[in-house]
């Protein structure tokens, strides 16, 4: 097989003479904002690829290519992990719509129950803010030593158009679960937090129970009654 | 829909991009008894060996340069002895994805030629793009031939 070599000339290296890289005196830039979005940037980066593949680079692909696809599990599910004292709780993603700092709940008069603690003015509207230990019964349990409430936060989550608040006394981050790694919680008739935590995954070596949310906000709406 | 682009020669090439399983890069081939010309060899996809037939040596043209932007192209095709296969497709500066609309899709006002493998369309930026039909490029004698 013959090479051919590449007939195209690579351009003039505009982008750090008169581009973003440059003085940004290119008269191309009041309209394309940024050289990545330049054409002339564009067609500069292909003629990176009309070299000739070495062979050590075909070798590898092909034994790369030879391998089986490794792709990604399609049955995953996004979601928030936080703390509540020892408790390491997940809740899914998209129910969240925001993390905020804490701020005062102000008290119902005669409307307060153990769960429903209040209200909290968030942008100019009043939310409903519970307690998600309550409403799960966790057992408080000492904290851990060394464990401290560092970051307490508020959460707004929301599910067809109801909205509601609850403090957690830190957001750890995010978590993309897939099926198989997910064990169902064994129901204890004792333990009645077992209602709303319906499954559990083990999440750099700790144990994470996951919050059903259709169960969570449904318990919601009957704390309200 | 949305259409690969390479280069064949010295046309430039759209292939719809629901008959592609993967574009590979140019890997090593290996050169067994060749059925063909335009066969450039085979490879293992996926450990399954799979014939890659050169699109300029089959278009009568000169054998595409193992340049980083020569890319294998892996379509499934499918004959009455061999229902379902997958095979590669060498092509040239394989860099680009474009979308064509149906309205560009039906603007070409050069007589269609139904036979044809190519349809040449009219893109903006891209001046003329020769639509691939794969099953006119590739009617069964040649797929038996090749992957036989």
């Amino acid at each position: 097989m013959t090479v051919t070599p590449s007939t195209l000339t690579p351009p003039e290296i505009c982008w750090r003479s008169i581009g973003i890289w440059g003085d940004a005196s290119c008269p191309k830039l009041a309209e394309e904002i940024h050289c990545h979005n330049c054409p002339v940037y564009i067609q500069s980066g292909r003629h990176q690829l009309e070299q000739t593949a070495s062979d050590e680079y075909r070798r590898q692909w092909a034994e790369i290519m030879a391998r089986p696809k490794e792709t990604q599990p399609t049955d995953t599910v996004s979601l928030a992990i936080f703390r509540l004292g020892n408790h390491v709780l997940a809740l899914r993603t998209s129910v969240f719509k925001r993390i905020l700092e804490p701020r005062p709940i102000h008290p119902i008069p005669h409307r307060n129950t153990n769960v429903v603690l209040g209200l909290v003015a968030l942008q100019g509207e009043l939310q409903l803010a519970f307690s998600l230990p309550e409403l799960l019964r966790l057992k408080s349990e000492p904290l851990v030593a060394g464990r401290k409430r560092i970051l307490p936060r508020m959460a707004l989550i929301e599910k067809q158009g109801e909205r509601w608040v609850f403090p957690v006394d830190e957001m750890l981050g995010l978590h993309l679960l897939t099926s198989d790694s997910a064990m169902a919680v064994p129901s204890d008739e004792n333990d009645p937090s077992t209602t709303y935590l319906t499954t559990m995954f083990e999440l750099d070596g700790r144990i994470v129970n996951r919050i059903d949310d259709e169960l969570l906000f449904a318990g919601l709406k009957r704390s309200l009654q | 829909m949305l259409a690969l682009l390479f280069t064949i020669g010295t046309e430039r090439f759209g292939l719809d991009a629901s008959e592609i399983v993967e574009v590979a890069p140019y890997v090593e081939l290996l050169h067994g008894s060749q059925p063909h010309d335009f066969v450039a060899g085979e490879f293992s996809y996926r450990g399954t060996p799979t014939p890659i037939i050169d699109l300029g040596l089959l278009t009568g043209q000169s054998a595409c340069p193992p340049l980083l932007s020569t890319r294998i192209i892996l379509v499934r095709r499918a004959s009455p002895k061999y229902p379902d296969r997958i095979i590669g497709l060498l092509a040239e500066k394989v860099t680009e994805t474009v979308t064509i609309t149906p309205a560009q899709l039906h603007t070409t006002d050069q007589q269609i030629d139904e036979a044809a493998f190519k349809t040449p369309l009219t893109l903006d930026g891209y001046g003329t793009v020769q639509l691939l039909h794969l099953d006119r490029l590739l009617p069964t004698v040649v797929l038996d031939l090749v992957l036989g």
